[in-house]
């Protein structure tokens, strides 16, 4: 084999930083968005009371104000990826939503999930990286 | 389907995708940048609403895949205003995390 693989874009540890805080955000909103519905109990034929609840949910607000955050780390990340590029980085985040929701409320990933992860990670490296001769 | 689902999800595709552009213009136009950027945020409280209605309609692992789908026309959008060139290579990246994401939700998130 005399090719490896090359990132399509110029990469630093700013924009590194400025992916990570976004995938963590990404991740910690989901999470904290399962939690408030959680707590909001069932939903079916009580759809008015359940985002009354909802909205009195610490943890609905706490979402609020992580996806504030992450509308100016988005923004900053965008002046240096494209676009495209960009989303199929942060599709990383529902994977990892999955692994954290396994830990944090004792899941079970079944089998086509774990495929599901591997698709999602093999599709961002091949969207972000092309082949180059070594 | 019915054709309320079907202009919910319409709604919720579209309005994730100009969303995006929003924040891209807000990055590339720094004359511009609050401007853009206040649209981005209006369009996520409009695109928020719109996928509850759809969750309220259909499970979420049918619905994933509408949002799935945004990843295709955030890609194409991109290359018609911004000029963002997507590779062979790249669409098939994009197309496995569509699959990827699908089957994650398959058992229901």
């Amino acid at each position: 084999m005399n090719t490896i693989f090359k990132i399509n874009y110029k990469i630093s540890p700013y924009l590194i930083i400025l992916f990570a805080i976004s995938i963590f955000i990404d991740v910690a909103v989901l999470l904290a968005e399962k939690l408030a519905a959680q707590d909001c109990g069932q939903i079916l034929g009580k759809e008015a009371g359940f985002y009354w609840l909802l909205a009195h949910q610490p943890w609905t607000w706490f979402s609020f104000v992580l996806t504030a955050v992450q509308f100016v780390v988005w923004r900053n990340l965008l002046k240096y990826v494209q676009l495209t590029l960009a989303c199929c980085i942060s599709s990383i985040a529902y994977p990892l939503t999955t692994l954290a929701a396994m830990l944090l409320f004792k899941g079970n990933i079944q089998a086509i999930e774990w495929l599901g992860i591997g698709l999602v990670t093999v599709g961002i490296i091949i969207a972000n990286t092309e082949k180059a001769k070594a | 389907m019915n054709v309320i689902l079907l202009i919910a999800i319409s709604i919720t595709v579209v309005v994730e995708t100009l969303e995006q552009l929003m924040f891209k213009a807000s990055a590339k136009y720094e004359k511009f940048r609050h401007h853009f950027l206040i649209c981005g945020i209006v369009l996520h409280v409009v695109q928020i609403l719109s996928w509850f209605f759809v969750l309220a309609l259909i499970p979420l692992n049918k619905a994933i895949i509408a949002l799935a789908a945004t990843y295709i026309t955030i890609a194409l959008a991109s290359k018609c205003i911004f000029k963002e060139q997507v590779s062979k290579r790249g669409w098939v990246g994009i197309l496995a995390i569509v699959a990827g994401l699908t089957l994650i939700t398959s058992t229901g998130l």
